[in-house]
């Protein structure tokens, strides 16, 4: 059993490591194209994000006020003064994306600012129309910054109290670890789980109806060599290869996820996790393609041709991502029984582990009954090869 | 001479899916593909196997190799059971199928000692058969080119010799010369002719009369999944070549060749 089991396995292994494009495809490209992929995201949005510093806004004010000109002279802003009948027509030409900016002002409106008291008045203070086109990223911005200045000199006019003034206190108080430990466990355990199962959907129609499709599983059926270690020698092997897989697009992810949240969560690195959460992840994503190899193994074995195997992978990816997303978005203590769920198990313990509350129990159950249920899978697959309906039906 | 193979009023029934129906023009869910079937094959000896396709011939073979199982009926191979000792049954066993396509990646070199390994044969050995067998069939040059890259006689070739890498007492080919060129035919039919000197058994199921005309010592046609008539060429045959005979035999089973 042992030595035709090592001969399985040592063949594919063959097929996987020899063949020098199924390699690259399958285990240098996911993490390449990842990291790439979501560098060149990151960058992007970035240089979306952030305003053009030499640009030259188009800004028109209508009744400009005294306190209008100094607040739009200390952010730089050069503007036309314009009258109330123009409005209408740079209205259309913020539409059309000519002026970025259009303020109108009520007639006497820092008289009026200075008479209006709220409570005794009851009336409705002055009002600031201020138009611009959130489509246009030089006119979102300007509305952001305008905005922002107006609110602080309306606070300015009745200050009492501020909070958080003091630009040199840290008042954040969130840790390296607690950002990562946030923006991780939301999106890097459905992630993980795509690409494991992106791995496993890669190799596994390939090795099992390919060999159906050509005829050398009959080959294989009629030597003396046990169902069962045809069974496990495949799942062994092409674990292995999804693994790889798996590690290449999870690297390409962590390295590249920082860039891709951009200036915001300028706080992540994976410095963060300490040895034993990597070994429990290691574990787990072990654990985790055992599993989903098993299951895309099952598949490739019940198909006729590495089409058609390829054409059940993609609605089972689906609803392993879905159980991805519900599991590791469900909050709160999760009740040990749910760790024996294949793939929820996974979702829930990866974002556990990436937010730093699992617990080694947790990890054990994961693992044990992943275990189980791959032996259970190949079990079912021994069973399908003595099948005559499925390995030679047409 | 010793009896090898003996197949015993065996038969086969497949449940057929909507598709299947449709195609058969049938509304019967269920199909005989082997209706009480008996037959032996000797030592030394080429048993050829004809029939309209649909007939059961490869059914028929693939419960010989073990791959399905008879409903009921039994047999035996060199004395042991297909349904109650198969693995001993595959160990005396060569099974080569004409929709046999070995995978482009490797060499012949690896796929015969890859089989060999699977079939239990020893290195010392293994390296024998293969220089022999190689040797024989002009694959030695190509012993280390990819599949992908041999010439598609030459693959058919090297499924031959994938498939007998254990030396088996038994072989079973069905359609072994199915797409080959001329040369390569006549090579692998040779080989046959020596397999037979070597004392081995061996079933041919194939379409092309001349084929069994040349090395058949014994023949059985199927229609229908019912042996129509079995047994050594020349009574088979009733003086007439066996093409007009197996047409005649149709003709009296089935009424009419369309």
């Amino acid at each position: 059993m042992r030595s035709e089991l090592l001969t399985i396995i040592k063949k594919e292994f063959r097929r996987f490591f020899g063949d020098k494009r199924l390699f690259l495809s399958t285990v240098i490209l996911p993490g390449l194209i990842i990291f790439v992929m979501y560098t060149l995201i990151g960058q992007l949005m970035e240089d979306f994000m952030a305003p053009d510093k030499t640009y030259k806004p188009e800004v028109y004010v209508v009744n400009e006020p005294e306190s209008g000109k100094t607040i739009l002279n200390s952010l730089k802003i050069t503007y036309h003064k314009t009258e109330t009948s123009k409005v209408e027509s740079i209205k259309r030409k913020i539409e059309d994306q000519k002026v970025d900016m259009l303020l109108v002002f009520p007639e006497h409106f820092d008289e009026d600012v200075l008479a209006y008291d709220a409570i005794a008045s009851g009336e409705k203070a002055p009002e600031i129309a201020i138009y611009y086109n959130s489509a246009a990223k030089e006119s979102e911005a300007l509305f952001q910054t305008v905005t922002a200045a107006y609110d602080a000199y309306e606070t300015t006019m009745s200050n009492k109290f501020d909070v958080n003034a003091d630009t040199d206190v840290k008042f954040d108080l969130a840790t390296e670890a607690d950002t990562t430990a946030k923006v991780f466990s939301m999106m890097v355990p459905m992630l993980l789980i795509m690409m494991l199962m992106s791995g496993c959907m890669a190799v596994a129609p390939e090795a099992i109806a390919g060999e159906k499709e050509r005829g050398t599983m009959a080959t294989l059926l009629v030597t003396p060599v046990k169902r069962s270690s045809i069974a496990l020698g495949k799942v062994i092997s092409l674990s292995v290869f999804a693994l790889l897989s798996g590690v290449s697009s999870t690297m390409g992810v962590l390295l590249s996820l920082p860039k891709l949240m951009g200036d915001s969560e300028k706080n992540l690195s994976a410095n963060v996790y300490t040895v034993t959460d990597y070994v429990a992840l290691s574990v787990t994503v072990l654990a985790t393609v055992l599993c989903i190899i098993s299951i895309f193994s099952i598949v490739s074995t019940f198909a006729k041709s590495i089409k058609e195997a390829g054409s059940y992978a993609s609605p089972i990816m689906l609803v392993g991502t879905v159980v991805a997303v519900v599991s590791s978005m469900s909050e709160g203590k999760h009740a040990l029984s749910l760790f024996t769920i294949p793939i929820y198990n996974s979702a829930m313990l990866f974002s556990g582990i990436f937010s730093m509350k699992y617990t080694m129990t947790q990890v054990g159950v994961t693992v044990l009954s992943n275990l189980v249920f791959m032996v259970v899978c190949v079990f079912i697959m021994t069973r399908m090869f003595n099948s005559e309906k499925i390995m030679f039906s047409r | 001479m010793e009896e090898i193979l003996q197949v015993e009023n065996i038969s086969k029934t497949f449940t057929l899916s909507k598709k299947q129906m449709k195609l058969e023009k049938t509304n019967s869910k269920k199909k005989v593909a082997v209706d009480h079937l008996s037959f032996s094959a000797y030592e030394g000896e080429i048993f050829g196997l004809l029939g309209p396709n649909g007939a059961g011939k490869t059914t028929t073979l693939r419960m010989i190799a073990t791959l399905i199982k008879p409903d009921e009926g039994e047999i035996l191979v060199d004395g042991s059971s297909s349904t109650k000792e198969p693995v001993e049954v595959r160990k005396k066993i060569g099974f080569l199928t004409s929709e046999l396509k070995l995978e482009d990646f490797f060499t012949p070199n690896y796929l015969f000692d890859y089989f060999a390994t699977l079939h239990g044969v020893d290195a010392a050995t293994c390296k024998a058969r293969k220089e022999e067998l190689f040797a024989r069939f002009g694959i030695s040059e190509f012993a280390e080119v990819k599949v992908a890259n041999l010439s598609t006689g030459m693959k058919q070739k090297v499924s031959l010799v994938v498939s007998i890498a254990h030396n088996p007492r038994f072989i079973i080919f069905d359609e072994p010369t199915n797409g080959l060129d001329v040369i390569t035919a006549k090579v692998v039919t040779d080989f046959l002719k020596d397999l037979k000197k070597e004392g081995k058994s061996i079933i041919l199921s194939t379409h092309i009369f001349e084929l069994v005309e040349k090395l058949c010592d014994r023949v059985g046609i199927i229609i229908n999944g019912k042996m129509v008539t079995c047994g050594d060429l020349d009574a088979v045959c009733e003086g007439k070549t066996l093409e007009d005979r197996f047409f005649e035999i149709y003709e009296e089973t089935e009424g009419s060749l369309a």
